[in-house]
C-alpha cells in the first residue's frame, strides 16, 4: 500500500516520457528512447517488488548488495533477450528449419525459467538468495515467449519488417502487455508506431478504458473474491454442497474481472502512447460452447495458439492420416493445443487437467457439431442453431462446463482436500 | 478454433470503447453503485444476521464460534466474563478458575473467555454488548491490548464488525476510522449477502473446552516441536498484593504508548457499557517477555485518571511474579514476546488467582 503512490507516479512518467520519446522526430533516437524508458522502468518496477522505497533502511541500502543483485539479474535478463534479437536477424528468413531456431528461443527461455526451476535451485542456494529473487527479475517471460517467437513468423513470412535492436526490445519490454498480455503481435505494435503521427489519439477513450479497468480490477474483482474457493473455503468452517457452486461461479467472475480489467488498463495506457493493443475479451459469459468461448476469452492466446499449433499441425495430421481420418487429425491438434494451453498456464498437474477439461469441450463441441449437420442438415442446422430454448441451455451449459473447469485451475490438491473436508467432513 | 462469436470484435478500430452500448455502461455502474450504496442500508442486527456476524468469522482469527454460542444460546448468568484480545486469550486458564470458584461458591460456577487474534479493543466492545444484551454478567475481567493499534478497524474487526453494526458510536468515531469501518463493509458484503440467501454451518468450538481461552490450540502458528512443558510452582501470593488501584503510584509504570483514536471510542465505550449495567469491571495486567525484571507494574496508560473509571487492577510487578526463576525458564512460559504458552498460562492464573477470587468475592457482597 506504501508503494501506491510510487507505482501511480512511476505509471504517469512512464506514459508521459513514452509518449514523448515516441513523438521525436528521429525515428531511429525516438526507438532507442522508447525501449531504453520500457526497460529501465521495468527494472524499476521490479525493483519496487523488493524494496520499500519510503524507508530509510532502503536510503542507506542504496548500491547495496541486493541492489546492485538485481540489477545484474535485469541486465542478463535483457541480455538473454537481445541475443534473441541476433538469432532473428540471422535465422528469420533463413531458408529450411534455420528459422526454428529463433522461433524457439524464446520458448527455450521461458521452459529454462520456469518449467526447469530446479536447475537454477543450486546457484539460489549457493548465492543464498531469497526463492523469489530471480522469479522477480523475469516477471513477464511467460507472455514474452509467446510475443517473440510470434514475431520471428511474422518477420519469416513478411508481414513486417526487419524490426531494429530498439524496436524489439521496446516490443519485447512494452511494459502495458508484459504482465498479463494481451499477446499482442509485432506487426499491430510496429504499424501503430510507425502511424503515431498520423493518428489523433482519443484520449477520452483510452482514460475511460484505464478507469473500467481499474475499477474492475481494483474494486469489483475483490469483492467478487470474496466469494471464491479462497474466500468461502479457508475459514476453517464445514460447508453446504451449493458452497461449491457459488465459489465456482464467483471465481469466473473474478477471474474475468481481474483479468480483463488488467486488460483494458493495458490497451488503455497503450492507446495514450499512441500503440495499438488488441483486444482480448469479448464478453466470455455469452459464449454458446466451449469453442466459442475461446473465440471471446483470451482472444490473443486463442490466435496464437492457432497460428502457431492447430493450423500447422492439423495441415501436418491430415496429410499423413488423410482426409478420411480429418475429424481425428482436429481432435488430436485441439487436444495438442489446449495441453500447451494448460502448461503455459502454470506448473503443476491441475493446469494439465484444466487443459484436457477445455480440450474435451471444444472436441465434443466438433464432433457434435458435425453430427448435428449429417442429421439435420444446413437448413436444420441453422434453425437449431437460432432456435432460443436452445440457445439458452447452451449458455447456462457453457458457463457451468467452463466455472468448474476453471476449479481445476484454481485449486491445487491441498486446497482441493481443504474444500472436501469442508464439505463431507 | 475459428470465430465463432457472431459479434466479432472490429478490429479496425485503435481502442474500442469501454462500453459497447448506455445500457452496457448503466449496469456497470449500478455493478459498481450497489456495493458501494448497499453497506449504508443494510443492518444486519435487524436483518437476522446477528449470529451470522459471529460465524462469517473464519476460525483462526478466533474463538467466535464459541462467544456466539456464549451469546445466543445460554441464558443463565455469568459469574466471570475474561475479556480481551489474543494476550488474555492465551494467557488465562479458564477452567483453573473455574474449578477455584466452584469450591468457593459451592455451585457449577460460569466463566467465559471472549478472546480473539490480533490486538484490538473493537471486537471485545461489540462481544461485550452483544453479551449484554442476552445474558448477566457479575463481573468482567479485562485485559487492555497494550501495542500495535490501527487507526481503523482490527484485523479480527475488519472481518466482524460492520458500519451499521455500532450506530451508537459511529458519530464519534474520526473520519478516517469511519471510512476504513465503511470500506470494510463494503468489501464484506457479498459474505454478508451469501449468509442472508443460506445458512453458514459452525463447527463444534476448539475452544469450548477451555472455556473459551486458547490453551491448547497451539495456535499462532507456535511450533509444537520447540514447545517445552515446565511447571515451575506458582508464586503464592496473597490477594492485598495483587489488587490494587492506580492511586498507589510506586506499584506503577506507565510506557505512554497511546491508543488509536478509533479504538479509544470503543475503549471509553466499553468502560462505560460496563458502568451504565453496574457490572464490576477489573483491569488484569499480563506481563510481557521483556518486562520480566521490571520492579514495576508496567501499563499503557492510566486509564482510571484518564476515564474517570473507578476500576481495580490486578497485578503484580514480573519481578516478583517471576522471582526464584531462571531467564531460561521464564522464556519457556512464553510463546512469544507477549503470550503465554500453556506452561506460562497455567503459572500466572495460579499466581493472579487469589486476587480474581478476592475482587469476586467482593462483589458478591
Amino acid at each position: 500500500m506504501l508503494n501506491f503512490p510510487v507505482y501511480a507516479l512511476t505509471l504517469i512518467v512512464y506514459v508521459v516520457c513514452s509518449r514523448l520519446s515516441l513523438a521525436h522526430s528521429g525515428p531511429r533516437t525516438s526507438m532507442r528512447l522508447f525501449a531504453a524508458g520500457n526497460v529501465l522502468t521495468f527494472g524499476w518496477l521490479t525493483l519496487l517488488t523488493q524494496v520499500d522505497p519510503w524507508s530509510e533502511t532502503t536510503i542507506r541500502d542504496l548500491g547495496s548488495s541486493a541492489i546492485l543483485r538485481h540489477i545484474a539479474l535485469v541486465g542478463s535478463y535483457v541480455a538473454l533477450i537481445a541475443f534473441g534479437y541476433v538469432l532473428v536477424r540471422r535465422f528469420a528468413r533463413s531458408d529450411g528449419g534455420a528459422s526454428w531456431i529463433a522461433f524457439f528461443y524464446p520458448l527455450l527461455l521461458l521452459i529454462v525459467f520456469k518449467y526447469l526451476y530446479f536447475l537454477w535451485q543450486p546457484i539460489v542456494k549457493i548465492a543464498n538468495w531469497e526463492p523469489w529473487v530471480l522469479g522477480a527479475a523475469i516477471i513477464g517471460l511467460s507472455y514474452m515467449a509467446f510475443r517473440l517467437s510470434y514475431l520471428v513468423l511474422e518477420v519469416r513470412n513478411e508481414t513486417v519488417e526487419m524490426p531494429t535492436l530498439s524496436e524489439y526490445l521496446g516490443f519485447a519490454f512494452f511494459l502495458p502487455t508484459m504482465l498479463v498480455g494481451p499477446i499482442n503481435p509485432f506487426r499491430e505494435h510496429q504499424s501503430s508506431i510507425r502511424a503515431i503521427e498520423d493518428r489523433e489519439i482519443p484520449y477520452g477513450r483510452c482514460l475511460m478504458r484505464v478507469l473500467v479497468g481499474l475499477t474492475k480490477f481494483l474494486f469489483l474483482a475483490n469483492l467478487a473474491n470474496q466469494l471464491t474457493y479462497s474466500g468461502i473455503f479457508l475459514d476453517g468452517k464445514p460447508h453446504l454442497l451449493i458452497d461449491l457452486g457459488i465459489a465456482a461461479v464467483f471465481y469466473y467472475f473474478f477471474l474475468y474481472l481481474n483479468f480483463s480489467g488488467f486488460c483494458d488498463i493495458a490497451i488503455g495506457i497503450a492507446g495514450l502512447m499512441g500503440i495499438k493493443v488488441r483486444e482480448n475479451f469479448n464478453n466470455p459469459f455469452a459464449a454458446r460452447n466451449v469453442k466459442e468461448f475461446w473465440n471471446r476469452w483470451h482472444i490473443t492466446l486463442s490466435e496464437y495458439t492457432k497460428d502457431v499449433i492447430f493450423t500447422p499441425l492439423s495441415k501436418v495430421l491430415i496429410g499423413k492420416l488423410g482426409v478420411r481420418h480429418a475429424n481425428s487429425a482436429i481432435a488430436l491438434s485441439i487436444f495438442t493445443v489446449f495441453l500447451v494451453i494448460g502448461i503455459w498456464h502454470g506448473v503443476g498437474w491441475n493446469f494439465v487437467l484444466f487443459g484436457l477439461v477445455h480440450a474435451a469441450g471444444v472436441v465434443s463441441n466438433h464432433l457434435y457439431t458435425v453430427f448435428l449437420k449429417r442429421r439435420l442438415g444446413r437448413e436444420g442446422y441453422k434453425s437449431y442453431n437460432n432456435n432460443r430454448l436452445v440457445n439458452a441451455f447452451a449458455l447456462l451449459i457453457t458457463f457451468a462446463y467452463v466455472a468448474f473447469s476453471f476449479s481445476v485451475f484454481a485449486n491445487d490438491r491441498a486446497m482441493m482436500g481443504i474444500i472436501k473436508n469442508a464439505i463431507f467432513s | 478454433m475459428s470465430n465463432a462469436g457472431s459479434d466479432k470484435i472490429k478490429t479496425t478500430e485503435f481502442v474500442r470503447p469501454a462500453f459497447d452500448s448506455y445500457a452496457q455502461a448503466g449496469f456497470f455502474l449500478l455493478l459498481v453503485l450497489v456495493p458501494l450504496i448497499v453497506p449504508a442500508l443494510l443492518d444486519r442486527r435487524n436483518a437476522g444476521l446477528e449470529k451470522a456476524a459471529y460465524e462469517m468469522v473464519p476460525e483462526d482469527l478466533g474463538a467466535f464460534s464459541f462467544v456466539k454460542n456464549e451469546i445466543f444460546e445460554k441464558n443463565d448468568d455469568l459469574d466471570i466474563l475474561f475479556l480481551g484480545s489474543s494476550v488474555m486469550f492465551a494467557g488465562i486458564d479458564a477452567a483453573e478458575v473455574r474449578d477455584s470458584l466452584n469450591r468457593e461458591l459451592g455451585r457449577p460456577a460460569k466463566i467465559a473467555v471472549f478472546g480473539h487474534y490480533f490486538n484490538s479493543i473493537d471486537v471485545s466492545y461489540v462481544q461485550l454488548r452483544d453479551l449484554l444484551e442476552h445474558r448477566r454478567v457479575k463481573m468482567i475481567v479485562y485485559s487492555i491490548p497494550r501495542s500495535q493499534f490501527t487507526e481503523g478497524p482490527s484485523p479480527s474487526g475488519v472481518r466482524f464488525i460492520r458500519y451499521n453494526d455500532v450506530p451508537e458510536l459511529t458519530p464519534e468515531l474520526p473520519l478516517q476510522g469511519k471510512l476504513s469501518l465503511y470500506a470494510s463493509s463494503v468489501l464484506n458484503l457479498p459474505k454478508d449477502l451469501l449468509s442472508l440467501t443460506r445458512r453458514n454451518l459452525e463447527p463444534p468450538s476448539p475452544f469450548a473446552e477451555d472455556l473459551g481461552a486458547d490453551v491448547q490450540q497451539m495456535a499462532m502458528g507456535r511450533d509444537v516441536g520447540k514447545f517445552v512443558r515446565i511447571e515451575p510452582p506458582p508464586p503464592g501470593f496473597e490477594a492485598s498484593e495483587l489488587v490494587g488501584s492506580t492511586d498507589d503510584r510506586s506499584k506503577f509504570r506507565f510506557s505512554k504508548e497511546t491508543v488509536s483514536d478509533y479504538q479509544k471510542v470503543f475503549l471509553i465505550r466499553l468502560f462505560k457499557l460496563a458502568s451504565d449495567k453496574k457490572i464490576p469491571l477489573v483491569l488484569l495486567n499480563i506481563p510481557q517477555l521483556h518486562e520480566k525484571r521490571s520492579p514495576k507494574i508496567i501499563g499503557l496508560d492510566d486509564w482510571a485518571r484518564e476515564y474517570g473509571v473507578e476500576t481495580e487492577i490486578i497485578g503484580i510487578a514480573p519481578a516478583e511474579l517471576f522471582e526464584g526463576l531462571a531467564d531460561s525458564e521464564i522464556e519457556k512460559l512464553y510463546f512469544d514476546e507477549r503470550h503465554f504458552n500453556q506452561n506460562g498460562n497455567e503459572f500466572f492464573t495460579r499466581a493472579v488467582l487469589p486476587g480474581i477470587l478476592e475482587v469476586f468475592r467482593q462483589n458478591e457482597k
